[in-house]
């Protein structure tokens, strides 16, 4: 078992290495407690050759820790450099670690999580958000709110639903089984079975989020009504690496 | 350095440019090493040479004949070239030992001839003439017999048919001597194999379409040339063969007078299976130092390059005994990685990091770096923000952020 996970971060570590390579040439990865931890400076480079010549279009001094797990844990972004307020507004927590994306919503939007993918779409648009915030006050991308009504505007984008918490979570429900059921209700609420209605939306929509996934995304909506101190498995997970 | 560059080097990429200009064999020296050759192998064939009824050739291999030579760090105009001396003869007709005595005695005459100071240096498998005029040559010269059968045989015995099949790069085949061998004195088969003509079909290869481009522009812009077939090779440069240029300076920086440093047929072969076709140099160098790692089979352990032209070769054959040579190239490649995107990915062409400068050699930089123009205005830096948002939201790649 030891060796396996051993296996992995190797893996990992090699290909988190091959995707700094060139690159992002003042960052630095090594493996330390069990995560691959890449730090140094994150520059964001333009996609336009004719401003490329001009450097980069900023820098961050940050610390990101990989799990072994990676795509399925979504890895710990610390802004280490001080040069971003760490204030909720800014999303990033006051311990400095920064809430990226909503990483359900990332993973089924997208066929490729691969770490290269997720260094050229979640990290640098994250970064270029704040560059540009900083300087025109405005978020390029735009933002979620903060807590369960931007998981919930994200999920229902990732759902293609409208805005209805019991809604999202009925549809989570019918995709967290292994099979769809065909004779529950359906979710557009025509009153008719699944089957007789909707099956078709939902047999693609499985596509995009595998029974796993529903039940991830389930459980981390339902998180907030639980009282205090049972946080989701994901979170778990983030409080655990909290240590590095 | 032409005045027409001068003016050029206002982009990352003129100015990589201007250091494999400045790194290059200049073309009067490019010229005067072919005369030069092409002289001792008049030499050879003439009417009362002791080899001429086996029509020798001369030919360049190695980096001369790949277009990757450089200039040594120190910037003297010292350069090694490495020629081929082939005679139509079979391993009946000679010995390792009387063919290499039959082309020495022939390379001594043209040196005593030819006024040398040095007599021509009997090497483990070459001779080497050294030229003492203004154009400093060492010229290593690597007596052959043509191999082509034996060569066929051996590729197809270890199960490489389709390459044993293509008759273009098996027919270049030779043989070659070497004095360390106790087979050396005598009558043998057995024989040590190459194929520099080969491997060069193989690299020309990796790069066929910009090469043609190349030639195109140049027929185009030359009247001595009717088609892109009467360009020799030697006359246009690719951005390849100028990555690979910019690569081997950097690691003759590194490991200046020291041993066991990553050798130039690795950083090739790795270079020619890692390209895919860009057309700049800059380009070029990110593809390169991204995938070249790749290629190297079980990297972590008995690590094999196989020679593109007779897989049953492994260019890294020597880093199982020297462990230092595999840790050096590994080394070497983490820090050019590093040191050309230093340049090329975080800083404008303007400001070049000092570790390129000593990579370079900060000799090679001083004839660059006056060259470099300033921007005529400072570029709003905030805008290109902006505009890489658009682009990202016009891929439809934006992600928000969000607080749990």
């Amino acid at each position: 078992m030891a060796q396996v996970r051993e296996k992995q971060l190797q893996q990992l570590l090699s290909t988190v290495k091959s995707v700094i390579a060139f690159d992002q040439p003042k960052l630095s990865a090594v493996i330390k407690n069990n995560h691959v931890i890449v730090e140094g400076c994150f520059s964001i480079v333009s996609t336009n050759d004719s401003h490329k010549k001009h450097g980069v279009i900023a820098e961050f001094l940050v610390k990101i820790i990989f799990s072994p797990l990676y795509p399925t844990d979504e890895p710990r972004v610390l802004e280490t450099g001080n040069c971003i307020k760490h204030t909720l507004d800014n999303h990033i927590n006051t311990d400095g670690s920064c809430c990226i994306v909503v990483w359900e919503e990332w993973i089924t939007t997208n066929s490729d999580n691969s770490v290269q993918a997720y260094f050229d779409g979640p990290l640098k648009n994250f970064f270029l958000s704040q560059h540009i915030k900083k300087t025109t006050g405005e978020w390029p991308f735009g933002e979620y709110p903060h807590g369960k009504e931007g998981l919930l505007d994200a999920f229902t984008n990732v759902l293609e639903c409208s805005k209805n918490e019991t809604k999202v979570l009925y549809l989570l429900r019918i995709l967290s089984k292994d099979r769809l059921r065909g004779h529950w209700n359906c979710p557009c609420k025509s009153g008719k079975t699944i089957r007789k209605c909707c099956l078709d939306d939902l047999v693609r929509l499985r596509t995009k989020v595998p029974s796993k996934m529903a039940q991830i995304m389930s459980n981390r909506l339902q998180s907030y009504d639980r009282k205090k101190g049972n946080i989701s498995s994901h979170d778990k997970i983030t409080a655990k690496q909290g240590q590095f | 350095m032409t005045q027409k560059n001068s003016n050029q080097l206002n982009s990352h990429e003129a100015v990589l440019k201007a250091i494999v200009e400045a790194i290059d064999i200049p073309k009067s020296l490019d010229q005067i090493a072919r005369d030069r050759y092409a002289s001792i192998g008049r030499w050879l064939d003439r009417d009362n040479s002791g080899i001429r009824q086996f029509d020798p050739e001369i030919y360049p291999q190695g980096s001369f004949l790949l277009g990757t030579v450089i200039r040594p760090v120190g910037d003297a105009d010292e350069f090694d070239i490495d020629l081929v001396c082939t005679l139509k003869g079979t391993k009946n007709d000679f010995t390792m030992s009387s063919l290499k005595v039959s082309v020495g005695e022939e390379i001594k005459s043209y040196a005593k001839k030819n006024g040398f100071i040095k007599e021509p240096e009997d090497g483990r498998r070459c001779w080497t003439l050294e030229y003492s005029d203004k154009a400093n040559f060492h010229m290593d010269i690597l007596p052959a017999l043509p191999n082509a059968e034996q060569y066929r045989l051996m590729l197809e015995e270890s199960g490489h048919t389709i390459l044993a099949t293509d008759e273009k790069i098996s027919e270049k085949a030779i043989a070659i001597t070497d004095k360390t061998l106790d087979n050396f004195d005598i009558y043998s088969d057995d024989w040590p194999v190459s194929n520099p003509k080969g491997f060069a079909i193989w690299f020309k290869s990796c790069q066929a379409n910009v090469l043609n481009e190349r030639k195109q522009l140049l027929m185009e812009s030359d009247v001595m040339y009717a088609s892109v077939d009467q360009v020799p090779d030697h006359k246009v440069k690719t951005p390849l063969q100028q990555a690979i240029q910019l690569l081997k300076r950097h690691r003759d920086s590194m490991f200046d007078g020291k041993e066991n440093k990553p050798i130039s047929v690795i950083i090739t072969t790795l270079a020619g299976h890692s390209y895919n076709n860009e057309t700049t140099i800059t380009e070029t160098l990110r593809s390169l130092l991204k995938n070249m790692g790749g290629f190297i089979i079980n990297p972590e352990g008995e690590s094999w390059i196989p020679n593109p032209v007779n897989p049953i070769e492994n260019f890294a054959d020597k880093w199982k005994e020297t462990p230092e040579k595999k840790q050096n190239f590994l080394k070497w490649l983490e820090k050019a990685q590093r040191d050309f995107g230093l340049y090329l990915v975080s800083n404008n062409y303007r400001d070049i990091p000092e570790e390129l400068k000593e990579s370079i050699t900060q000799e090679t930089m001083s004839n660059v770096l006056p060259l470099i123009v300033a921007s005529v205005s400072t570029p709003a830096i905030i805008s290109f923000g902006e505009a890489e948002a658009a682009t990202i939201i016009s891929k439809g790649g934006a992600t928000k952020p969000w607080r749990k």
